[in-house]
């Protein structure tokens, strides 16, 4: 699949700064901020991302729980969404496939090689 | 009590003497009676008969004395006894008081078993635990009272096993398991097992302890761990990210001087990282809660691989490494784990050692059925006052050299914690100044068809060699593992057949003569089996005989060895039959369409991709002979296709690289499959590569008519 814009939610400024610059200067493309599970869900509908990298430990509205809602509103229901963790165990990245998740990234990520490690998890047709 | 010995002990002289002196005077009377007797005589008899009387008296008052004294000492040992013996009675008294005490007061349950399960005793804590009095509780099948209904089957496997009537005494089972209160409450439980080393019918102590506690310990212990890694990653994120986007030039091109500085702190973040992940897995480790994937391991290609990811660090090092591991065949491990354990001790090793030093790999069968690897070095040995610390957390000795060591310290204690779960210990020996050689080792898998049908692995091909020559195996199996191949040996024709009746490979590698027999005739037997009829075979011989050819799917390979032209027969071999196909991938259609024509005039089938995801698909539907890529493509780019066709059975292809983009050697390094080529696309290029892709496809373009008419 071909990306063109991305929507990164994450909970820290500096991570979303770092992670902005990484996708739009390394991977190349358009990048959306969210700072908040409850912002990811109306951004996502407003600005329909190809992608969605989704940070699990957040105040308020978690990472799966924010899943569920997108995947419960239409426009955002069938969007890959990746999970970004800082937590690295098996079953926990197990838990966020089961949920229907395209693929983890852990945390610390390399800037450099973020975008390549998304296209890695992404549908290849 | 003494009184009728004495008695019998006194009569026996008196009577004796009283006997005599009464004989004689009777004599004395009845002789003077009859006035037989002279004067002098009469006297002489009553004085022998007073004598007589005289020494009985002496006698008596003798023995009455020695009587006497064994009397007292026989009072004096009975006293002595009786006083022993309610000491004793007193002791036990309070033994017995002091073990119902224990009972009584324990805090786990202890709980006596008969044979049949059946509790013949329950102490208070076991009541309390069970929420069940005693005298309801004997009797009753301790299993269905000390298992919930959720104890796995193993586990009560486990402790029907640990109840068996011939279990040694003394020695315990310990569980964890899950018990259920008489209310039907269920609760985290460990349980200890043991038969009481008693004559009679077999008897079992059953020691319950409520570990609620403890677990809810190891839950916030776990969760602590997990919030602290979580909330030192974040910002190690930011670090790192910040960083590393610094050092990438993302951000324009820094002067040199400040380079160099956020080169420090990354490559320090990057330490912090490693450190955290570290503390992570040793704690994960000693917290019993990583699960080993146990499965047969082929030693050799794990010592492989380990060399294989160490091969840039002993290079920059100016260290050689060398691996000594003929015919260990497989252990029972996780192998990503024992990778890390091997790859920890050769880091370390090739750390210390001199430039120009050796690191040797070994592995060794012993005769109790484990293979001990070694990890040899030529550094500075350990002193032995250093050793038992060596392997404690934050452990680092001095490097010998101005070289960084830049590890963790905590490398050896989880490597360590690695190989104990897996039922060993590392150890260092070498004496300093002689070079250190740690060792540990794991149990070997025997050859058995069951444990051979397991290790198939469908993401490779697999390959069987056979040769008594221990040199070529381990040289055939180096050059085939190197290719991504999975590699089985054999030595003979009977080591030969037992893998095969496991299940045949992709490929069979014999050598001509085997000393159990002739390898053409063993061909022509195996091609009558159904499992190997259509087995391709690739015979090593120095000498190609005439009739060879003769055999379908026989490829014959000449001694001494050609690598190249060994490996390429293994992956005619293996291939389907037909002519040379290979995979053009490329964005330009014009560019495919004049490669297929110059290719198709080689004799060769082409098949066209215009974007690297359809690349994948065509290669993966019928594997090519080769793939000519290039590397900016539209959907998947060259990179991510050979990423994925890494994944799996091509891994081994060969590739020629083509493309108007320069590659770093790092970038090459990447873009490898089998033997790999670049070309740079430009003027002439063309040409160049037909004459790669013809010396890569070699004889599988055949004589054709095309391709005479090519050349």
């Amino acid at each position: 699949m071909t990306i063109h814009k991305v929507l990164l939610v994450d909970d820290e400024e500096d991570i979303r700064t770092v992670g902005h610059l990484s996708l739009s200067r390394v991977g190349g493309w358009q990048t959306v901020l969210a700072a908040s599970g409850a912002e990811a869900v109306s951004q996502a509908a407003a600005e329909r991302p190809d992608l969605i990298l989704l940070d699990v430990m957040m105040p308020g509205m978690d990472g799966p729980t924010t899943f569920g809602q997108l995947r419960a509103q239409e426009s955002t229901a069938h969007t890959p969404i990746i999970f970004m963790t800082a937590k690295s165990q098996k079953q926990e990245v197990a838990s966020y496939l089961e949920l229907g998740a395209v693929g983890v990234i852990s945390k610390p990520f390399d800037p450099m090689t973020l975008p390549s490690e998304i296209k890695k998890l992404l549908p290849s047709s | 009590m003494t009184t009728p010995w004495v008695k019998t002990q006194l009569s026996k002289p008196l009577v004796g003497l009283a006997s005599v002196a009464l004989v004689l005077l009777c004599t004395l009377f009845v002789l003077d009676r009859f006035g037989r007797l002279s004067e002098h005589a009469r006297v002489t008899f009553f004085i022998v008969a007073l004598l007589l009387g005289l020494y009985g008296v002496v006698r008596l008052g003798r023995r009455s004395a020695a009587l006497h004294a064994l009397n007292s000492e026989l009072e004096r040992r009975v006293e002595e006894r009786t006083a022993a013996l309610a000491a004793t009675h007193a002791e036990l008294r309070e033994s017995k008081a002091r073990k119902a005490a224990i009972l009584e007061s324990s805090v786990d349950g202890i709980i006596t078993l008969d044979e049949a399960h059946r509790i013949l005793d329950f102490n208070p804590a076991a009541e309390r635990l069970f929420r069940l009095p005693r005298a309801v509780a004997l009797g009753r099948d301790f299993l269905s009272l000390g298992l919930a209904a959720s104890v796995s089957p193993e586990l009560r496997e486990g402790v029907m096993w640990a109840l068996r009537a011939d279990v040694q005494p003394g020695r315990a089972a310990r569980l964890e398991l899950s018990s259920v209160r008489a209310d039907g409450d269920v609760f985290p439980s460990e349980l200890t097992l043991t038969r009481v080393a008693a004559e009679g019918p077999p008897r079992f102590t059953a020691y319950v302890r409520d570990i609620t506690e403890r677990k809810e310990v190891e839950r916030m212990k776990s969760e602590f761990v997990s919030v602290v890694s979580h909330e030192l990653r974040n910002p190690l994120t930011s670090i790192r990210g910040s960083l590393g986007l610094l050092e990438g030039g993302v951000l324009g091109e820094l002067p040199s001087p400040v380079l160099d500085m956020v080169r420090i702190a990354s490559t320090n973040a990057e330490r912090l990282i490693r450190l955290i992940n570290d503390i992570l897995d040793l704690e994960k480790m000693e917290a019993g809660k990583v699960e080993l994937r146990l499965q047969p391991v082929e030693v050799a290609e794990v010592v492989e691989a380990t060399l294989g990811g160490l091969r840039g660090m002993a290079d920059t090092s100016k260290v050689e490494l060398h691996a000594e591991v003929g015919g260990t065949g497989q252990v029972r491990a996780d192998r990503d784990r024992l990778i890390q354990v091997l790859t920890n001790l050769v880091s370390n090793a090739i750390k210390f050692s001199p430039s120009g030093g050796r690191v040797t790999v070994r592995a060794l069968s012993e005769v109790q059925g484990r293979v001990r690897f070694e990890v040899v070095d030529q550094g500075p040995g350990i002193p032995v006052e250093k050793r038992a610390k060596l392997f404690g957390r934050f452990q680092q000795l001095d490097s010998p050299s101005t070289r960084s060591v830049g590890g963790t310290g905590l490398g050896l204690a989880i490597s360590q914690a690695i190989v104990e779960q897996h039922g060993g210990n590392i150890e260092v020996q070498g004496e300093p100044g002689e070079g250190a050689t740690f060792t540990f080792s794991l149990s070997a898998v025997k050859l058995d068809s069951s444990s051979l049908s397991r290790v198939r692995d469908e993401s490779r091909y697999s390959a069987l060699v056979v040769t008594a020559d221990t040199g070529l195996s381990a040289l055939l199996r180096g050059l085939l593992t190197r290719e991504g191949y999975r590699v089985l040996r054999a030595g003979s024709r009977a080591e030969a057949e037992k893998h095969l009746e496991a299940g045949a490979p992709d490929v069979l590698v014999l050598e001509a003569r085997l000393p159990d027999d002739e390898g053409l005739a063993l061909v022509r037997r195996w091609r009558e089996e159904p499992v190997t009829r259509e087995l391709p075979v690739v015979m090593l011989a120095e000498r190609v005989p005439p009739e060879g050819a003769g055999l379908p799917r026989v490829d014959w390979v000449k001694r001494p060895l050609d690598e190249a032209s060994f490996l390429r027969a293994v992956r005619h071999a293996i291939r389907a039959p037909g002519p040379a196909r290979v995979l053009v991938v490329d964005d330009e259609a014009e560019l495919r369409r004049l490669l297929r024509s110059h290719l198709e005039k080689l004799g060769a089938a082409c098949v066209e991709a215009a974007h690297g995801a359809r690349a994948v698909e065509l290669a993966r539907e019928a594997a090519p002979d080769l793939i000519i890529l290039d590397v900016q493509l539209p959907e998947l780019d060259g990179f991510e296709v050979v990423d994925m066709l890494r994944q799996g059975k091509l891994r081994g292809l060969p590739l020629i690289v083509f493309t108007v983009r320069e590659l770093t050697p790092a970038e090459l390094r990447q873009l490898t499959l089998g033997t790999t080529r670049l070309i740079p696309k430009g003027p002439r290029a063309e040409e160049e590569l037909l004459e790669v892709a013809q010396e890569l496809l070699g004889e599988l373009l055949g004589e054709s008519e095309s391709r005479r008419a090519a050349s």
